[in-house]
């Protein structure tokens, strides 16, 4: 079963400064997605690994397959955790032409993974140092002249060693909450750089196209970041971003639109391509800006102090409840208290229940139980599928099964997953 | 390899026709010197399918000294005629007549075709002269086109050669097509004209095809019943002996990789010249002593993912051009962006090949690899400064000219290992078959 | 009868892209599509979709869409070589006439962002 994942595994040994590559065996042994990740994981525990990988459907036309993932060992729990790789990274994942990487050991100077097309460049990074995330992604999709790749990167948190410091899905930051960031940094891998022209196969392409399309029909979320507010239980979330809000984002084949871009350097009905380079930022996810304007915060500070959490690499859910019974107005003050953030070392997760021993993240979004949660990040890790889609959608998870067969020879239900899962 | 090509390749008259070039295999040479653009590199697509693997990738210069005499047949295809013409010159287009009379097969599509008809009788095309015809689609003041401004027009004298579809057209059977099985039960095929001639042949004997009108899948600079007005029942492809030899002269494309049964009614006619050849004039190389297999020179695996590596980068980069509204005059062409990863294309497509090949021990001439591998990183160099220049809207048009001449060059110097590599599989070594 | 694009409605999916270059190529993948997502603005939120035909791009772009004709450089002046061939990477839009369906990228666009006309 490997004709959705069309490359090897990938092994990055950063002590050495090489690569190798070896049969993706673990899709057959444990299971696609985050399974053959765990496994992986296991296999190379005692290297300090770093697993970076896709679902089985990721990079398809199915609702919601935008899902990759970064696994590793969170500082703040010492046991494994992931992060998604969500917007096109985690179909570049898929699409760069290696079925799962891991890259162990700690690279003695900096370095960046240039991951394209099946061919793993190991690249110096020392020009990136100090670097924040937008500087990052720009300097790599400079460097390697286009501006569609996709740059996991680490920030100046994750340089200093903070216990803040989380993956940036380029300028955006991420949903890590276990300071995979961290992992990042300390292993002097300032970034994984992924781009790929290759396509990909199902074993019965017009049953698993026909039956994509079945879903797509079905699958409905309203269009942007209202719903995702109301899930929150914080309906009025939106209308508080509403005058800086410009345009809603989806993530790769999602039907959500869950990000909202929000502009505040330039006037939002601004549609052209002005001379404005940076005018605002996306709010990919709803949970920081929530803790913000509980806080206290305006709008428009609100949505500054994410961007500086996102180009200095911070945990934008972890950091907005740090900063948020300090409302700042002022531009210079927030990016002071943001860069003062990074020495925070008790900012652990929320009160709350710990699922999975923390493997999917401390917090349960209160649109779910524990359990739904739990199982919506077990079919959607394993299968690269969104989470939060598969939950706020309502999707029937029994047409997702009904994919994997044409997909990849698959059978597979829900028993099967959770059982993926020891 | 993408579906669309793949579905061609698997046309299954091609099976059939490989057979008709065995145990005897042609050598056929491609031009592409002066005045070939790209269109050159669709013959290999289609040599592959027929599994001819004596191919080389000769110039005007080649011609010039003599190159000919180690061919059989020689493929031309298109560009810019003037340029093809003007390098030549007198002297190549009588070593070219040459080579025909003495057995030799010339085939032109649409810049080669154009080059060889006797109607086509301004300088430098004057020497050139085997097809006796001429091309229909020339006026003093062509009317204003609907679309494609930029591919309507070439300037002949003081006239202008135009072209009013642009696209698929449809071809029928001509008198030469007797016993020709590629226009099938319904008696027609789809090929592609970009610009080719719309030919008036004189001797209906030598007639292989005409045009039976436009189809749907094309551009119409003139509108399409008025296109269809002036080509249907005209001629699109020429197939006549002259001397010893063959002489196929095309409108479209019949190379072109996703029109199969165009592809059939070439290898047919091919076929058919092969098979009326006079012995003993050809000394296939299938004759030739057999060297035995030796291992790959030391640091090929390294030069071959250097390779790779490149042509990775470039792609990446061309793949971004391709969204950029730039294209660049050069010569009488317009070149657009999608050119660099389509050479590009050429050559990724058949590195899993070389990579088993060097994998088995394959014998490959030491320093080819290396070559390529220090040429594709300058292309990626040249790419990465196009890109910037156009980004920031300055003129790119002399990266351009040396991107897409090293392009050029690097492509063909790569496919000719290739299909050297291909040749010595097929004359037999002892080592796993290479094929997919 | 062609592709046409509503901007504003679009969300930058890509769905649209892989279910053309499925419909050409029976795989998915982004980069053999005849309509093309334009997203390499990504800090400015810039984006748009180019349906290609044979004859010209429809053009959606925020501020507006339009079909422009390809290579209109040289309005009202003779000149230009047609010896520039067509690309073989990127098909024009047939509507999906040659799988016999209609048209995927619209059946699929979950914010009915593109619509025939």
């Amino acid at each position: 079963m490997d004709s959705m994942y069309e490359g090897d595994t990938l092994i990055v040994d950063l002590d050495a400064g090489t690569t190798d590559q070896v049969s993706f065996d673990e899709v057959d042994e444990a299971g696609p997605g985050l399974a053959a990740g765990l496994a992986l994981y296991e296999k190379y525990k005692d290297d300090d690994p770093l697993v970076f990988g896709s679902g089985l459907l990721t990079g398809t036309p199915v609702p919601g397959a935008c899902l990759g993932f970064v696994l590793g060992k969170s500082p703040l729990t010492g046991e494994p955790a992931v992060a998604p790789l969500s917007l096109f990274a985690g179909a570049e994942m898929k699409l760069s032409g290696f079925s799962m990487v891991v890259v162990k050991g700690s690279s003695p100077k900096p370095v960046y993974l240039w991951l394209h097309d099946g061919v793993p460049d190991l690249e110096d990074a020392s020009k990136l140092t100090g670097m924040d995330t937008w500087e990052t992604t720009d300097a790599i999709r400079r460097e390697m002249g286009e501006s569609l790749i996709q740059v996991i990167c680490a920030g100046p948190a994750a340089e200093a060693g903070s216990k803040l410091a989380s993956i940036s899905i380029n300028y955006w930051g991420s949903g890590d909450t276990a300071a995979l960031g961290a992992v990042m940094g300390e292993k002097k891998l300032k970034a994984v750089a992924l781009r790929g022209l290759g396509m990909l196969d199902a074993d019965e392409p017009e049953e698993f196209y026909a039956k994509a399309v079945e879903l797509l029909a079905a699958a409905s979320m309203d269009v942007g970041f209202a719903p995702v507010c109301s899930a929150l239980g914080s309906p009025d979330l939106d209308a508080w971003l509403a005058p800086m809000k410009h345009r809603v984002r989806a993530c790769f084949a999602c039907p959500g639109a869950c990000a909202t871009f929000v502009k505040y350097n330039e006037d939002p009905a601004v549609m052209e391509s002005s001379d404005i380079e940076e005018p605002g930022m996306l709010v990919a996810s709803a949970a920081p800006a929530l803790w913000l304007q509980h806080g206290g915060w305006e709008a428009e500070p609100a949505c500054r102090a994410i961007e500086a959490m996102a180009r200095e690499g911070i945990d934008l859910m972890r950091g907005a409840r740090e900063l948020s019974d300090k409302p700042l107005s002022d531009a210079g003050e927030i990016k002071s208290a943001v860069k003062v953030l990074e020495g925070t070392a008790d900012a652990g997760w929320p009160e709350g229940a710990e699922i999975s021993g923390g493997l999917f993240g401390p917090w349960v979004p209160p649109v779910a139980s524990a359990d739904a949660w739990l199982e919506a990040n077990r079919v959607g890790y394993v299968l690269g599928i969104c989470p939060t889609f598969l939950l706020i959608s309502g999707m029937d998870t029994a047409g997702l099964f009904a994919l994997c067969a044409p997909a990849a020879g698959l059978e597979t239900g829900p028993d099967e997953i959770a059982g993926m899962f020891g | 390899m993408k579906g669309r090509t793949r579905r061609a390749a698997a046309h299954p008259a091609f099976e059939r026709l490989k057979g008709d070039f065995l145990p005897d295999a042609p050598r056929v040479a491609i031009y592409c010197g002066d005045g070939a653009s790209h269109s050159w590199i669709w013959f290999t697509d289609l040599l592959e399918r027929l599994e001819l693997f004596d191919v080389a990738f000769i110039t005007h210069g080649d011609i010039l000294a003599r190159a000919l005499d180690e061919f059989d047949i020689l493929l031309v295809g298109g560009g810019d005629t003037y340029a093809m013409a003007g390098s030549l010159g007198r002297e190549g287009a009588r070593l070219i007549e040459r080579f025909v009379t003495e057995g030799g097969l010339y085939h032109g599509s649409c810049a080669g075709a154009y080059l060889v008809l006797s109607g086509v009788d301004l300088e430098p095309f004057t020497p050139f002269s085997l097809v006796e015809g001429n091309m229909l689609n020339v006026m003093p003041d062509p009317p204003e086109p609907l679309c494609l401004a930029h591919k309507y027009l070439a300037p002949y004298g003081d006239e202008w050669v135009f072209h009013p579809v642009y696209g698929e057209v449809e071809l029928v059977r001509g008198p030469a097509a007797e016993g020709f099985s590629a226009f099938g039960e319904a008696g027609a095929l789809g090929a592609p004209l970009f610009g080719g001639p719309v030919l008036t042949i004189e001797d209906e004997q030598c007639i292989l095809a005409d045009y039976a009108g436009s189809t749907a899948r094309a551009a119409f600079p003139w509108p399409r019943e008025d296109a269809d007005r002036l080509i249907s029942g005209e001629q699109a492809v020429a197939l006549r002996r002259l001397g010893d030899g063959t002489v196929l002269a095309s409108g479209p494309h019949l190379e072109h990789p996703l029109f199969p049964r165009a592809n059939e009614l070439m290898a047919e006619a091919f076929a058919q010249h092969w098979a009326g050849r006079p012995r003993g004039t050809s000394q296939s190389r299938t004759q030739t002593p057999r060297t035995p297999a030796g291992s790959a020179p030391r640091g090929a695996d390294g030069s071959l993912l250097e390779i790779k590596r490149q042509v990775s980068n470039a792609r990446i980069v061309g793949f971004g051009l391709e969204k950029m509204p730039v294209t660049w005059q050069i010569g009488v062409k317009v070149w657009e962006p999608e050119k660099i990863r389509m050479f590009l294309d050429y050559t990724w497509d058949r590195l899993p090949y070389l990579d088993r090949a060097v994998g088995s021990g394959a014998p490959v001439p030491g320093g080819a690899l290396e070559i390529l591998a220090v040429g594709f990183s300058e292309v990626t160099g040249l790419a990465k400064t196009l890109k910037l220049k156009a980004e920031s809207g300055q003129d790119s048009q002399a990266e351009a000219l040396s991107l897409l001449t090293r392009l050029k060059e690097l492509t063909a110097s790569f496919l000719s290992l290739y299909f050297r590599l291909r040749l010595e599989e097929r004359l037999g070594y002892d080592r796993p078959t290479l094929r997919d | 009868m062609r592709v046409k694009v509503k901007p504003l409605e679009c969300t930058g999916c890509a769905l649209c892209e892989l279910a053309c270059g499925y419909h050409w190529d029976e795989a998915f993948s982004l980069i053999s599509s005849s309509i093309m997502l334009y997203r390499a603005e990504e800090k400015k939120d810039y984006r748009g979709i180019i349906v290609k035909t044979d004859e010209d791009l429809f053009i959606g772009r925020p501020e507006g869409a339009e079909a422009v004709k390809i290579g209109d450089l040289q309005k009202g002046g003779k000149g230009g070589g047609a010896s520039a061939k067509p690309i073989l990477i990127r098909e024009a839009c047939d509507l999906c006439e040659s799988a016999g369906l209609e048209p995927q990228c619209v059946a699929v666009c979950p914010h009915a962002a593109l619509y025939l006309e």
